[in-house]
């Protein structure tokens, strides 16, 4: 009974802060999650149903989708890599791993319905695989053009509001988003489910990799117009990072409600 | 309207059945369990930590004290309908909730430890991440009360199993006498000033967290303390439920806060909030907590064995 305690006195002391981590990454949000160090979705359980719907879109080879499914054994996971490669990385993977509760869709979430372009990367050489989990949608800027060579495929893309409605998704606890640019134009394309969502997990960016890169002033801005509150945020400054956001609902739920804490946000 | 709807909560949680249900008994109450002006000592003690009943008695025995043993309602093993009865139960009329806990589970039985805004209607929760072992310890502190009222005692004292005898505890009679003098109506005297850390630091509690089936005070009528005498401290909340004597009508308050709230918190995050409740502490240690000490609250493999009730 006295750790519970001493949790609830720690985490009593929340407030936002911005703070310096290690090798120079900053840190937005309450303080209480910095503890999390960098973003992890280990700090999610404690918020969630034992049974969550969680959209992981970027999912590349299928490591962190793999991940949920394990911490979430009951969760039912919707994962989308356009990639074809990586998508076929991340069925072997969900075999190996001998995961069921995985749904794979081999298309790219975006504004638009309908084939586009993508950028595969593969870095400066155009020949380096390990480079590929930064293929985007988004044709690469001018100043960065030359580190994210890699061939153009065309392939499949729908909006998330359009595919939750044909397939009877009323809610996602968590919508994971590592879209390299393109989760501010996603996220504004599906203003129905948004509603519904309690937990948004994403890239940030702070420098234009990209053409039409979503930037992270813009991003947050939009979320919490759109009722969201940050939590964490971890990032390298004039880079890039990681954020969580929380609906209002579950951050009122959690800090005011169940911690009697107001954090006044 | 805003009368009808508590009416109509009260009325439906006292139609559910009572946690009363699920109290742990004493099979055999023999032998001098009384001291002076209290008439029975109890020490809460799962059947599986002879170790510990063992380490309380010896700690009292110098003294004359001799605590008759209740067998500990073991929180780990208890079936879904029992934590399905004695936590909150989300009611029509009721306002959406904390973030809060529910076990859920499979048909098999297999156990999922859910984190829900409490707005089920029909489910119940428990306050965010409370233990199983925390719902089996208010439990057993409530087995004591009702078997003290039932018996018509009217000065109990109920101890956990981790007691430290830092003062001779023979003078605690004497500041019962002392209290009673000063606050005809005590209802609650710890033994000790403050529940101590892992280090032996004093523990204050300074915030409340609201409990969604009832209307909290403002923090200031909580925070409140101040002596009434050099040897006895009044408080309006505290951590810790180590060593505590109560006044009958100290357990009529506490029997009836949770009969009527049920369980939602760990005990000593709750009992303050009972109606009009008079708590005191002694102002030094008499019977503390052992600092550091193991619980049987927080989950681990063992606890989680159905050997102890």
């Amino acid at each position: 009974m006295r750790k519970y305690h001493q949790v609830i006195a720690f985490v009593c002391l929340c407030f936002f802060a911005s703070l310096n981590g290690a090798n120079g990454e900053l840190y937005d949000g309450v303080c209480f999650f910095k503890g999390y160090d960098k973003i992890d979705i280990e700090c999610l359980p404690q918020l969630l149903p034992y049974n969550p719907v969680i959209f992981d879109a970027g999912a590349f080879q299928g490591k962190d989708t793999v991940r949920c499914a394990k911490l979430w054994p009951k969760s039912t996971i919707v994962a989308f890599e356009p990639n074809p490669i990586a998508f076929e990385q991340m069925q072997n993977l969900i075999r190996e791993k001998n995961v069921s509760n995985i749904k794979t869709c081999n298309l790219a979430l975006s504004n638009k319905k309908g084939m586009a372009n993508f950028y595969i990367c593969r870095g400066a050489s155009g020949r380096d695989p390990s480079y590929e989990s930064m293929s985007s949608l988004l044709q690469p800027a001018k100043q960065t053009e030359s580190q994210l060579q890699g061939p153009i495929i065309r392939v499949p893309c729908v909006r998330l509001d359009e595919w939750c409605q044909e397939n009877n998704i009323d809610h996602i606890d968590v919508l994971r988003l590592e879209l390299e640019g393109m989760e501010l134009q996603t996220l504004q394309s599906c203003q129905n489910i948004l509603k519904n969502v309690k937990v948004v997990y994403i890239q940030t960016f702070f420098y234009p990799y990209r053409i039409g890169n979503t930037m992270y002033p813009s991003l947050k801005q939009f979320l919490e117009k759109s009722g969201f509150v940050l939590l964490s945020h971890w990032y390298k400054e004039g880079e890039r990072g990681k954020a969580i956001f929380l609906s209002r609902e579950l951050f009122d739920a959690f800090f005011k409600l169940c911690l009697g804490v107001d954090l006044g946000v | 309207m805003k009368k009808i709807v508590p009416l109509f909560l009260l009325l439906f949680s006292s139609l559910s059945a009572g946690i009363e249900d699920y109290f742990s008994k004493i099979k055999d109450k023999s032998g001098n369990h009384s001291f002076a002006n209290i008439d029975f000592i109890y020490v809460i003690n799962l059947d599986k930590r002879p170790e510990r009943l063992e380490r309380s008695v010896n700690a009292l025995k110098p003294y004359g004290i001799s605590p008759c043993r209740l067998p500990a309602v073991n929180g780990w093993t208890l079936s879904y309908k029992v934590l399905d009865e004695v936590g909150v139960v989300f009611l029509p009329g009721m306002p959406n909730g904390p973030l809060a806990t529910v076990y859920r589970h499979d048909p098999d039985g297999k156990e999922y430890i859910s984190h829900e805004i409490m707005k089920e209607v029909g489910v119940t929760y428990y306050c965010h991440c409370l233990s199983r072992g925390c719902v089996g310890c208010v439990l057993s502190h409530l087995s004591c009360l009702q078997d003290a009222y039932d018996s018509g005692y009217n000065i109990i004292w109920v101890m956990e199993d981790d007691i430290k005898v830092v003062q001779n505890p023979s003078v605690i009679p004497d500041l019962i006498r002392e209290l009673t003098s000063i606050a005809p109506n005590w209802d609650v005297l710890f033994t000790d000033n403050e529940i101590k850390d892992g280090q032996g630091n004093p523990m204050p509690s300074y915030d409340i967290r609201p409990r969604p089936n009832f209307q909290i005070q403002p923090l200031e009528y909580y925070r409140r303390r101040y002596p009434v005498s050099p040897n006895i401290n009044k408080i309006g909340m505290r951590f810790g439920a180590t060593s505590m004597i109560i006044s009958r009508s100290g357990m009529k308050k506490l029997l009836d806060f949770f009969k009527t709230y049920k369980v939602f918190f760990p005990y000593d995050i709750d009992y303050f909030l009972a109606p009009d409740i008079q708590m005191y502490q002694t102002s030094i240690d008499f019977v503390t907590n052992i600092s550091g000490g193991s619980s049987d609250t927080t989950p681990s493999i063992e606890n989680m064995l159905p050997s102890g009730r």
